[in-house]
């Protein structure tokens, strides 16, 4: 009986790493639907133990669910395969947000190496990137569609 | 010509990378040609639809669709996986053993092997549906017919070609050793999916990133180069990976090796309860082709 102790444990594990994520997320969210999405997670684990242990999760991730309230905003577009501005300010140590609007009737990427993002921009129309916080410094990007036209900087300081 | 050959042979060479593990690690399963032009039939049809609802799967969740899809499908594919792996633990070693009872075992767990068809068809969709995007832009931007027709088939068979060499190099491993390498190697990949669904949910800003950049390794080796796009695909290899990336990398890696490590070790004393049984078994089965 010792055997199935062990896998019972791993298996906890295993529950714990899947709702981490799933409840920062419910947390940093503002859509309604995941309020019934999380009662739902609970309600469907029988074991009073697991309930528990959401809701001390949930209680040791909430302190980490990122905010998306008051975080600065920048717009970057893609208009006859380039981008407008080329060049972007924003601040060092500080999440934000881009919103790139593709004004061209041909999809887009919206790509960097440099600060890890990889975002599929369909055609007029708009779609938000969260990136950072960044050190200082500057980060490259360029729209993967579009390579020999559509590059740009990030200025991070 | 170039940015479409170039682009083209990028995607395909992560989804041709993807497939030709599984194909090592289904080596000797009975019609396995089948199941893997299936999957890879699959996946082509669900990148082109994918391509199509493109705008409204972003649409979707607030914004967020889009990086949801993905992290879904990576995170699918990773559940997937770590059912194979566990399976096989349990199962690899008699294959070894016993060549010749491939067939009977992959009947008992064809639903593994219906598993890996599965992430062979989600790779092939992740990707395929960029190519698709991409293909559609460049023609209905006025792209030269010409760029395309050469870029296209230069492209994929590049890609194609790199995942042969690969998978023609892993057959030079012994046979002893051989489903051991594709179990480390099928972890390594699982690791790596499971970090890159991470980003994309620290893009969606539904994960905190727990530190933007642990370190920075593109003086060594960029993710945008050829190298370090195979080692992304293969071991989750990230020039400045975000510390949520880590742990996701680390949490699929340890919880995969605990379920081989379990599994092999029930195997153990199950095989020793019915050393007896399989004897019989092994004179019952056909010679199966194991190319």
């Amino acid at each position: 009986m010792e055997m199935a102790y062990v896998p019972l444990r791993h298996a906890s594990l295993l529950v714990a790493t899947i709702c981490i994520p799933v409840i920062t997320a419910v947390e940093s969210s503002d859509a309604p639907n995941l309020a019934a999405l999380k009662s739902m997670a609970m309600t469907s684990r029988p074991s009073f133990v697991y309930r528990n242990l959401l809701l001390v999760l949930l209680a040791a991730a909430a302190p980490f669910a990122a905010s998306a309230a008051g975080m600065p905003e920048y717009s970057l577009t893609i208009q006859n395969r380039r981008f407008e501005p080329a060049t972007l300010m924003v601040p060092a140590n500080t999440k934000f947000k881009v919103l790139v609007t593709n004004k061209d009737s041909t999809p887009s990427e919206f790509e960097s190496n440099e600060f890890n993002r990889e975002k599929i921009v369909p055609p007029n129309s708009t779609v938000t990137v969260f990136i950072g916080p960044l050190d200082k410094g500057q980060y490259k990007f360029f729209d993967d569609f579009h390579l020999d036209t559509a590059q740009g900087v990030l200025i991070v300081e | 010509m170039p940015g479409v050959a170039l682009l083209v042979f990028r995607e395909v060479l992560e989804a041709a990378l993807i497939v030709t593990v599984v194909a090592a690690a289904t080596r000797g399963v009975g019609r396995r040609g089948t199941f893997i032009g299936g999957g890879i039939a699959l996946g082509v049809i669900g990148a082109i639809v994918v391509a199509i609802f493109a705008g409204a799967i972003e649409e979707a969740v607030g914004g967020a669709g889009q990086e949801l899809f993905n992290a879904s499908v990576l995170l699918a594919a990773v559940v997937m996986i770590g059912w194979h792996v566990t399976w096989m633990s349990s199962h690899g070693k008699k294959m070894v053993r016993h060549m010749q009872q491939v067939t009977n075992s992959v009947k008992a767990g064809s639903s593994s092997v219906a598993m890996l068809l599965a992430v062979v068809a989600l790779a092939v969709l992740r990707e395929g549906s960029e190519v698709v995007l991409f293909l559609y832009g460049m023609a209905a931007g006025g792209a030269g017919r010409v760029d395309l027709l050469a870029g296209v088939p230069l492209g994929l068979a590049g890609g194609v070609a790199v995942g042969f060499a690969l998978y023609f190099g892993l057959l030079r491993i012994p046979i002893r050793y051989f489903f051991t390498a594709t179990n480390w190697m099928l972890v390594l990949l699982a690791a790596g999916l499971s970090s890159t669904a991470a980003g994309f949910l620290i893009q969606a800003n539904w994960l905190p990133a727990w530190g933007n950049q642990l370190w920075n390794t593109t003086w060594l080796l960029s993710n945008g180069s050829v190298i370090g796009q195979t080692l992304h695909v293969l071991v989750g290899y990230e020039a400045r990976p975000a510390g949520m990336q880590l742990v996701f990398w680390l949490v699929t890696a340890l919880v995969l090796f605990t379920g081989m490590r379990w599994m092999a070790a029930r195997m153990v004393s199950a095989s020793a309860r019915s050393k007896s049984r399989q004897a019989t078994a092994s004179v019952r089965t056909r010679a199966v082709d194991t190319t």
